[in-house]
């Protein structure tokens, strides 16, 4: 009888080939009893504390917990309902809401564990309590709400349409909260937490220590794959190790984080429970045909044919062990793929992966060379047939070559003299998540802030202008949409000031996403004219316009809305600090660029008749 | 239905028969694209707007407006900006100023003396300059036109003239200005908003303020010979004293100009949207005419890789739509049997001479090609065919070359003509319709239908059809184009698996 390892078999239901892929939380209380998983690998709850405090407080608002299957909306409540003293076994019983006494603010609270569940009329009910509740506080109910957000707006929309003008209007605000992801109201007595807009990287990093830290690991002692000086040729384990990293920690992890950090500015969506599947998927994932997971039995099959091509884990991490209408399927994967990981390549990196041998790179071989099982072993003789030989493979070459990139994705440490994310679409990778964390932390990011206001010139004027410190906002004629904008309306400094009005750059209220502010320092309660959020494809597009691509050829959207931002800053200028024009002239700025990319606006008088 | 208002005489008098114009107005004309039709709108407020009267006409009830406005022709401004090749040369040929404005001023030799622009402008590169900037916003400068018939972009009421024909002093021969814009003007001004709407046209897109539009009046010489010699004419002719149709348009009106964006940015919406409503206009009218009850629709298939099954969908809607209205004039000619002075004509003493004065009565039937000949079913016959004939030389046209222009139709050789919405289109479509200033998408789609029958998803399909005229998988793919299509527009932003939101980038922050 082959050794096998509990921890591999109860990791496997957690990857992508369960059948049924809800109730989460229950399925793992189950499982862990029967494989004896101790301690139980868990989550905890993001906003759990918070909506606990919450309701222990003298005042407590109203929660509603929105986000897609798999985020944990039903495990908050469930855990609430444990907090305050609620009976497990009620909980199981099924009634749709269920209500529990807060004794410190003398308060009924009353848990809808999911607002899809309630019938039409069910339904009616409760939104007409809860409208009451979030618009009176001294309502003596409280709810805690979990619900699908497209279902939330659309029930709570088709409720207030047939009520009067008051309920809808809480309606819109409800709505906003939601679409500007606001996560408190200053208006309705509410607190609403959307689970799918999480930082998932933290998540993920609490996740996968505890997977490969876990103490059930050294079950695989006595294992033949598993050497008394702890050496082994398991792919699991050496995946494991992959993960683990080394006293530095692992770059693997870290560029994971990263990702999943982009893809939230990105208003990608991560679901918390794909994050567990994602660590199973790179630990465990077999491309062998229909195996899409390795047992321990199939993993000594694959250390014994030494077919480490088929578990390779930077391909795990795509999901390219599932077929691709699987991996269609999984929101993570979707999300992860939109990198273009893999695809995505530039000279420098090609010329290391494929010249590398020849040219005595010290960057293939420490890098390439070193990985015994996935770097140069598993590439050599695809590439020694590309360059030397009959070119009879040349799709598993290209293959092979997208797999190196991967892996060299998940492997370059930062400060080495390649740019990992220049193996992604989002080149710039690297300077967003710097300037996030400058913002943040109120560090120097002059030079970023420069690239930014070159591109948006750019971008404005459709010239190629130098100037990254003052912001040129000029009009087309015609309509507004003409490419090459020339005639100058307003020219906005970048430098705080105490009297003019100027460009600033600071991190939107979701703290991840920076954001372009214009702020008029003279109008004390609402200084903000207007504001512009920076996701991760609006920034990607502002550094390409500023190192020389055209404003239409990276993305289409991101220019469409700069010039409507364009358009409405004007008009907003227009209104606040438009002059009166001149009665017996007309005054008009034209711009004209130099070779330099000097801005050069040249004054134009022209005499009207009264 | 009500009744239509009585047709002015002078007008029944001055057409060969009398049918288009009976069902839909005097008149709808094909080679006035909407841009035109726009700007003669324009033209005529501007004129109304003097008098202070815009929008707000005075009618009797039952009686058709009857006023006359005027429009400038502002000959030296169209002669600088679209008859002028020499500034070019002399700028490239010539370095000293004085010596270009000498040579210039000499070879631009018309009736007018332009010595004023070295006083307004200084520099001649200055002028140069500005003309250039005229040049290249003109409207629809790809269009093949007699450069009498170019235009300005309508920056203020400066740049608003009437279209000419080659001897501009002439009379104007009707011939792009042709009274489409007309038509535009009094059905807004039916509306019952029309005083609100003429309100907001002046403080936001025909101002006098406006930069370019006081260019342009330094382009042109004193005051009073700007307004010298003016176009004249009678407001032209719209049957229905009022309809839905009118009071959707100026709810379109409304909703753009109270948009967060400069003035020059609403034309083209207003331009497409505008046309749009016209249209609908026009197959309700006809349905009206055939008596059939059914709402008319437009089924679009967002662009795809590979054709669609509502493709084929598409394009028979359209056939059918542009076949309407030739339905509608054959409908209406027939018309004249179910009268009673129909019968009495035949039991006349010489059917025939009885038949053809009545029809000569009721239809203004001027006889092109002498009195036709023949017993009272061919002189009908007669009739029907020229009535159908001469529909299809211009009104019959209208439908197709106006979707084409809004961006509602898309035209391939060797594949057809069908309904496919463009970029323009579709953003101004957004920027109407989501008014406050986000809207779940699916009733977007809803909105869509209600308030301009367009059909993109099954269940608009639904409403459309009665039941679903294809698969319903063909249609969610076509919702599922649209959205990608918006988005990549920046209009549109997912939220989750089941929410996404059309958003009007400009809204005024509540």
């Amino acid at each position: 009888m082959s050794h096998v390892n509990q921890l591999i078999s109860f990791l496997r239901h957690y990857g992508p080939i369960s059948a049924s892929d809800n109730m989460y939380d229950e399925l793992i209380q189950a499982e862990v009893e029967r494989y004896g998983i101790d301690p139980a690998i868990h989550i905890s709850p993001a906003y759990l504390q918070k909506v606990q405090k919450n309701f222990g407080s003298e005042e407590p608002r109203n929660v509603i917990l929105t986000g897609t299957a798999g985020d944990g909306k039903t495990y908050h409540c469930r855990c609430v309902w444990g907090h305050f003293g609620g009976d497990p076994e009620q909980w199981e019983a099924g009634k749709k809401i269920l209500s529990l006494w807060l004794p410190v603010s003398e308060k009924m609270l009353k848990i809808v564990k999911d607002l899809s569940e309630l019938t039409q009329s069910e339904k009616d009910g409760l939104l007409a309590d809860l409208a009451q509740a979030v618009t009176d506080k001294s309502q003596e109910n409280v709810f805690l709400v979990a619900a699908n957000d497209g279902q939330l707006l659309a029930s709570w929309r088709d409720w207030s349409d047939t009520q009067g003008e008051e309920a809808h209007r809480v309606f819109k605000t409800v709505e906003d909260m939601l679409v500007e992801e606001c996560t408190t109201s200053e208006t309705l007595n509410l607190d609403l937490y959307n689970l799918s807009r999480l930082d998932a990287s933290g998540h993920f990093e609490e996740l996968v220590k505890q997977v490969v830290e876990h103490p059930k690991w050294s079950d695989c002692e006595g294992c033949e794959l598993l050497k008394d000086d702890g050496s082994t040729t398991c792919p699991i384990r050496i995946n494991r190790e992959r993960l683990r990293g080394n006293s530095d920690g692992s770059v693997f992890r870290k560029r994971l984080g990263e990702l999943m950090k982009l893809a939230r500015s990105n208003h990608m969506h991560l679901p918390i429970r794909d994050l567990l599947l994602l660590g199973v998927n790179i630990l465990l994932g077999d491309s062998q045909k229909r195996q899409i997971l390795l047992t321990c039995k199939t993993a000594k099959n694959r250390a014994k044919k030494q077919d480490y091509h088929l578990t390779n884990p930077y391909a795990n991490v795509f999901g390219l062990n599932l077929s691709e209408r699987q991996r269609q399927q999984y929101q993570i994967f979707t999300t992860l793929e939109a990198f273009g990981i893999g695809r995505e390549t530039d000279n420098k990196f090609d010329n290391v992966l494929i010249y590398g041998t020849y040219n005595d790179s010290d960057i293939y071989k420490e890098f390439v060379g070193k990985d015994l099982y996935y770097g140069a072993s598993a590439y050599e003789s695809y590439l020694r047939d590309y360059l030397e030989g009959e070119r009879e493979n040349i799709e598993e070459f290209m293959h092979a070559l997208s797999r190196q990139r991967q892996r060299l994705f998940f492997s370059l440490p930062s400060e080495v003299l390649l740019d990992p994310w220049c193996l992604t679409v989002y080149q710039s990778s690297g300077k967003f998540l710097e300037f996030v964390e400058g913002l943040a932390s109120g560090a120097d990011v002059l030079r970023i802030r420069e690239l930014l206001v070159r591109g948006l010139n750019r971008t404005f004027c459709g010239m190629m202008i130098d100037e990254g410190t003052e912001l040129y906002l000029a009009s087309a004629g015609g309509d507004g949409r003409g490419r090459i904008a020339s005639l100058l309306n307003y020219q906005l400094s970048t430098k705080k000031s105490r009297r003019d009005l100027y460009l600033d750059f600071m991190l939107a209220s979701d703290q991840a996403t920076p954001c372009l502010k214009i702020i008029d320092p003279l109008r004390k309660e609402d200084p903000e004219v207007d504001s512009f959020n920076l996701q991760l494809t609006h920034f990607e597009y502002l550094v390409r316009v500023a190192s020389g691509s055209l404003p239409s050829s990276f993305s289409r959207q991101c220019n469409e809305d700069f010039l409507d931002f364009k358009l409405r800053l004007i008009k907003r200028l227009d209104d606040l600090i438009g002059e009166p024009p001149s009665a017996s002239e007309v005054n008009l700025q034209a711009l004209t660029v130099s070779r330099e990319g000097r801005v050069i606006p040249e004054n134009i008088q022209i005499k009207v008749g009264v | 239905m009500n009744q239509p208002i009585g047709a002015p005489k002078q007008y029944r008098d001055d057409v060969y028969v009398w049918v288009d114009e009976a069902i839909w107005g005097h008149r709808l004309y094909n080679d006035q694209t909407p841009w035109l039709v726009f700007l003669e709108f324009m033209a005529i407020f501007r004129s109304r707007q003097a008098e202070g009267v815009a929008l707000n006409e005075s009618r009797q009830d039952g009686a058709h407006e009857n006023f006359t406005y005027e429009v400038p022709r502002l000959i030296p401004l169209r002669q600088l900006i679209f008859n002028n090749p020499y500034i070019r040369h002399v700028e490239e040929t010539q370095d000293v100023d004085s010596n270009r404005w000498q040579s210039w001023l000499e070879s631009f030799a018309t009736d007018d003396d332009f010595g004023y622009l070295r006083d307004r402008f200084i520099s001649f590169a200055r002028l140069a300059r500005v003309v250039e900037f005229f040049q290249t916003t003109a409207i629809e400068p790809h269009r093949q036109r007699r450069w009498s018939s170019r235009f300005l972009f309508p920056y203020g009421p400066n740049c608003l003239y009437a279209d000419l024909p080659a001897n501009m002093n002439g009379a104007s021969d009707r011939r792009f200005f042709a009274r489409s814009g007309e038509l535009l003007y009094l059905m807004l001004n039916r509306s019952g908003k029309g005083p609100e709407i003429a309100k907001l046209i002046s403080e936001k897109i025909l101002r006098q303020d406006g930069t370019w539009n006081r260019v342009a009046s330094a382009l042109l010489p004193d005051e009073s010979r700007i307004n010298a010699n003016p176009v004249s004419s009678r407001i032209g002719y719209l049957p229905y004293a009022e309809r839905p149709e009118y009071e959707a348009l100026a709810e379109t009106w409304m909703r753009l100009l109270k948009l967060d964006l400069p003035g020059e940015a609403l034309l083209d919406p207003l331009m497409r949207l505008s046309a749009l409503h016209m249209l609908l206009y026009m197959l309700r009218r006809a349905n009206e005419e055939i008596c059939d009850p059914r709402e008319p629709r437009f089924v679009l298939e967002i662009a795809s890789p590979r054709k669609t099954t509502l493709f084929g969908l598409s394009t028979e809607n359209l056939d059918a739509n542009r076949m309407l209205s030739t339905r509608a004039v054959r409908a209406h000619v027939e018309s004249a049997k179910t009268d009673r002075q129909w019968d009495l004509a035949l039991g006349a003493r010489v059917p025939a001479d009885a038949v053809l004065a009545y029809l000569k009565e009721r239809f203004a039937w001027r006889l092109e090609d002498g009195p036709p000949s023949g017993d009272p079913d061919t002189i009908f016959a007669n009739l029907q065919e020229y009535a159908e004939k001469r529909h299809q030389r211009h009104v019959g046209k209208v439908h197709l070359e106006w979707a084409r222009q809004i961006g509602l139709v898309v035209s391939r050789p060797g594949v057809g003509k069908w309904y496919s919405p463009d970029d323009s289109l579709l953003k101004a479509l957004v920027m109407c319709t989501v008014d406050e200033g986000r809207e779940e998408y699916h009733r977007f789609l809803g909105k869509l239908y209600d308030q301009f029958r367009l059909v993109i998803g099954a269940s608009e399909a639904e409403r459309a059809y009665g039941v679903l005229p294809t698969d319903q998988n063909a249609f969610t793919q076509n919702t599922q184009r649209l959205e990608q299509r918006l988005r990549t527009l920046g209009l549109l932003r997912r939220l989750s698996d089941d929410c996404a939101y059309v958003e009007n980038p400009f809204r005024r922050r509540s």
